[in-house]
């Protein structure tokens, strides 16, 4: 059984250093779960984060051969944002500029490590 | 215009270990220049993949942290560094394992290079 408060509040330990916040999302792009400042428009993030996955996924998937993507890191003027597959799910963490790249990219895999078990139990075969 | 950026790419291939290729291209994917070792994933060059660099791009760019620069893909064994110079696109392609703040310091040297080239095609 999926707890909702239980999952946020795993997120939200990530949310330090920097990192504005983090989600959970589907492939398609809806928002499982959410952790951080509110500013009404982690419904956009979470949509286009999932869109740029799955465009860079397909893509890649045509032509790396047998090496899947593992992370993407989007860096902008004023912040970054990191998307990476846990489970059939996407886990995004969306930093600002100072954040270290080392260290975004460190706090995701320990992040997606932590939930790789628990989000497989509930994930539905692909 | 085009050897001469060729040779520039090719003095700074050697420059970070594991660097495996740095290609400039399109915003369509279409090479315009390319420089490369050995032993590297072909298939990372073909339009098909370089080309959803510009409309990632652009998509990024709407997230609220402003334009997009940047964006680096993680394989296993590789990573992919792509950058906007729209309307070309600046790409490393290095072992996973490669320092990506070297690259990214790397990218800083070839600013001046691109930046001709994008003068080169802007309409005034």
């Amino acid at each position: 059984m999926l707890k909702p408060k239980a999952l946020t509040r795993v997120l939200e330990q990530a949310n330090t250093g920097g990192i504005h916040c983090t989600l959970l999302l589907n492939q398609e792009g809806s928002l499982m779960a959410f952790a951080g400042k509110s500013e009404k428009k982690e419904h956009v993030t979470a949509a286009i984060a999932a869109n740029i996955w799955m465009s860079y996924d397909k893509n890649s998937n045509a032509t790396m051969e047998d090496k899947p993507l593992e992370l993407i890191v989007l860096q902008c003027e004023d912040g970054c944002v990191a998307i990476k597959k846990v489970a059939n799910l996407l886990l995004c963490i969306y930093a600002q500029k100072s954040v270290g790249l080392g260290l975004l990219k460190v706090k995701m895999e320990t992040l997606a490590g932590y939930l790789k078990e628990p989000l497989s139990q509930i994930a539905a075969p692909t | 215009m085009d050897e001469g950026l060729q040779a520039v790419l090719k003095k700074h291939l050697h420059l970070v270990d594991g660097l495996r290729c740095i290609s400039v291209s399109d915003r369509d994917g279409v090479q315009i220049v390319e420089v490369h070792t050995d032993h590297f994933p072909t298939g990372v060059i073909k339009p098909i993949f370089m080309g959803t660099f510009a409309i990632a791009s652009e998509q990024a760019s709407k997230l609220g942290v402003g334009k997009n620069t940047s964006i680096i893909s993680y394989y296993s064994g590789y990573q992919v560094i792509q950058f906007n110079y729209l309307p070309f696109v600046l790409t490393f392609i290095a072992d996973s394992k490669s320092n990506t703040g070297m690259l990214y310091s790397l990218e800083e040297d070839l600013r001046d290079p691109i930046g001709h080239l994008q003068a080169a095609v802007s309409v005034p």
